[in-house]
Formats: structure tokens, sequence, C-alpha cells
């Protein structure tokens, strides 16, 4: 029974060692693949010109895709950049309600959804393949006095993660397949313990992808209101000299 | 006619052109018998009269060569008054001088240091010309004066 129990420990710990060998083996070779054909990634990229922040990815490259990977039973990795963008804008408005309502209907338009709303401030997440279309349309809103556009490339993060995901859940059918055989309840227990704690590992992973596609599938787009009427530097200001003379100053000073 | 004769007819010309100039052709009103009217008018005023506790009454010219009307200035004061200098119009009303010129009167009000003023001002287009009287100060004062400035206005030759 003992002879059983450290032998299925060993067993345990070998399947250990071979999903962390297997896992680092695709990682590399993948990582590999991507330099040769994409070159290195960028994260944290600030864009500020539109011509500048299409190159960081190409509309198709923003529709939003799961990893091709996260599939059970699926080797196959995507190579398509995951981009996450987001722009934030101060304008100026003469009148808040006006500019909320086309704010809102933009929002509508593009097929998004308001995020945060008050203070002067209005955020809303649009679907990616829409985001620049909406930076377009922002000048409908008000005066753009000043404006950012952020992109983030999560390609790696996002690969990574779903690496890790798959490695996990092979790990996981291993352990199942040998909580299965059965054995000493010390060696269940053991199988057991492990197996909840890769399925914990494997949910944080899963949370993580799906924030990651959330962000990358939908943009979000900051507006700053000023609230502000037009300043004209000119006074009234008829072209007759005499209309200027007119009132009680004049009238009292004449001496 | 002889020489003679037609020379002793320019003294008289000359007499009847200067008594013209020095009466006739100068803005002129009666004024409240409450005011004094200044013999020298200061600049722009072409005719001036101050009460003992200091109300102002004047009169002016000033050229009008496109001729606009009543209604022209009448808005175009009021849009200076109010939306230049901060003015608050009080009343308004039709005015008319004994002479016939027809005009509006337009009462405004400012304050200045804590103290509330009116601002009387009738304007009267006529040809190439405005004609203006004004009449201004403290409001309890110019209140106090206000019929009696009316009936001046309407001796405005």
């Amino acid at each position: 029974m003992k002879r059983l129990s450290r032998s299925a420990l060993a067993l345990v710990w070998v399947w250990v060692f071979a999903a962390c060998s297997s896992y680092m083996g695709v990682e590399a070779s993948d990582f590999a693949n991507q330099a040769n054909q994409e070159g290195t990634y960028a994260s944290g990229i600030v864009v500020d010109t539109r011509g500048r922040a299409r190159s960081a990815a190409s509309e198709s490259d923003r529709s939003p895709k799961g990893p091709g990977s996260t599939d059970a039973g699926s080797t196959s990795i995507s190579k398509d950049r995951k981009v996450v963008y987001k722009a934030e804008y101060s304008l100026r408005t003469s009148n808040l309600t006006v500019a909320l309502a086309r704010a809102k209907a933009l929002v509508q338009e593009m097929g998004g959804w308001v995020q945060e709303e008050g203070s002067g401030k209005f955020s809303f997440r649009v679907p990616a393949d829409k985001f620049w279309a909406t930076t377009e349309k922002i000048t409908d809103i008000g005066q753009i006095l000043d404006h950012s556009i952020k992109s983030k490339d999560v390609t790696e993060e996002y690969m990574d993660l779903g690496i890790r995901l798959q490695v996990r859940k092979k790990f996981l059918g291993q352990l199942e397949e040998l909580y299965a055989k059965g054995g000493s309840l010390q060696d269940l227990l053991a199988v057991k313990k492990e197996i909840d704690r890769v399925t914990e590992e494997i949910e944080r992973l899963e949370g993580k992808i799906r924030f990651l596609q959330e962000q990358v599938a939908w943009s979000t787009i900051r507006l700053r209101f000023l609230v502000q009427s037009e300043y004209v530097s000119r006074d009234f200001n008829l072209p007759f000299r005499w209309l200027q003379s007119l009132g009680i100053q004049t009238l009292l000073n004449a001496r | 006619m002889h020489r003679r004769a037609r020379m002793a007819l320019i003294p008289r010309f000359l007499i009847l052109l200067s008594l013209c100039l020095a009466t006739g052709c100068a803005l002129h009103m009666d004024a409240p018998q409450s005011y004094l009217k200044l013999e020298t008018a200061v600049w722009p005023y072409e005719y001036q009269a101050v009460s003992s506790d200091d109300c102002r009454l004047t009169a002016r010219k000033v050229p009008n060569p496109e001729k606009g009307g009543l209604e022209f200035w009448s808005k175009a004061i009021q849009n200076q008054m109010i939306q230049a200098k901060g003015y608050t119009l009080v009343s308004q009303q039709q005015a008319e001088t004994q002479g016939g010129w027809k005009g509006q009167e337009l009462l405004f009000s400012t304050n200045s240091k804590g103290r509330e003023y009116y601002y009387l001002l009738v304007v009267f287009p006529v040809g190439k010309h405005i004609y203006l009287a004004e009449a201004g100060g403290e409001r309890k004062l110019l209140e106090r004066d206000l019929d009696a400035l009316r009936k001046a206005v309407q001796t405005l030759r």
C-alpha cells in the first residue's frame, strides 16, 4: 500500500514536470514564430495621429476574436493582433444638454453603450470596428480642445494566457484520469487537491482572457466637457461716433 | 438801382446775417425756471443749462447724412445705451416740439458708486441732422424736474 502511494505521488510529479515542459516548449516555439513573422510586439503605444494608430493594427485585427487556442483539444494559436483602443477628448460646448444628447445619439448609432455620465464627463464603449468611425464624429458633439488616442497591444499577454490555459486543461484531464484509476485514500486526496488547484487556476485564466476579449472587442471613448459660450472679442459698436458720447458721464462732466 | 443805393444795402445785410447767426441758427430751449442757461455751451453741446443741484439740460445737433429715420435712431440709441453702456430703459414715448419736429423720448437709468442716475434723451431726426435734447442727474432730482424738462424740450428750436 505504501509502495503504491509513493508510486502515485511520483506519477503526479512526473505529470506536473511533463506539463510544464510541454507549456514552455509551445510558448518558446510560438514566440519564435511571432518574432519571425511580425517582429517584436509593443505594448502601451501612445498614438496621437490616425495614421500611426492604424499602422498598429488593421481593421480586421480589431475585430473581436477569442484566442483560437483556448478551445479544449486545439493546439493552434491565433496570430491575430489584439489591440485595446482608448480615446479621450476635451470638448467645449455652450450647451451641455445638447452635447450630451448628441453624444448619446452617437453611442446609439455606433451600437455602443454608455459607461459613465455625470459631472461634465461622459464615457462610452463602442465595438472596436466602429472606433475610428466614432472618433471622426466627435466634432459633431462639440469643439475639440484636446484629445489623445492610446492603443495597447495585448497580443502577447493574450496568447500567453491562452497557452497557459491549454496546458492547465490538459494537465487537469490527466489528473482526472489518474483520479479515476483510483488508489489509496491518501493518493486520491492528493490528486483531488491538485485537481482543485488546477481548476481554480483555469477559472482565473479564463476570467483574464474574457476581460482581455472584452477590452479588445469594445473600445473606450471618454469625453470631458467644458461648458463655455463662444467668446466674442467685440463690443457693441455702431459706426456713429457721436453715439459713444451719449450718457450721463459726458453730460455731467461738461463744464 | 444806382450803385450808391446798392452799397448802402450791404451794411443792413451784414447786420441781418449776424442776427441770424446769433439767434436763429443756434439751438435754443426755454429752460425750466429752476435752471440757468449757460452763456457758452461746452462741446459737444450747443445749448447747456444747469439746476442749482447740478442736474443738466443740453441740446446738440449731429449730422445725419444718410437721413436715418426716427425708428432707426431710436433703436440704435437704445442698443448703444443698453448693450454698450449697460443702461436700463425706464420708459419711452413719442415727443414733438412746438415747431413740429417729431421725435422719441427715452428715459434710462444707471448706477454709479451706489447712486442711481436718470438720463433723459429725446431724439429728433430732421433732414440731414439729428437734434438731441439730453437731461440727466440723480434719480430723485431728475424725477422732480421731469415734467419741467419735457416742457423745455418741446421748445427746442
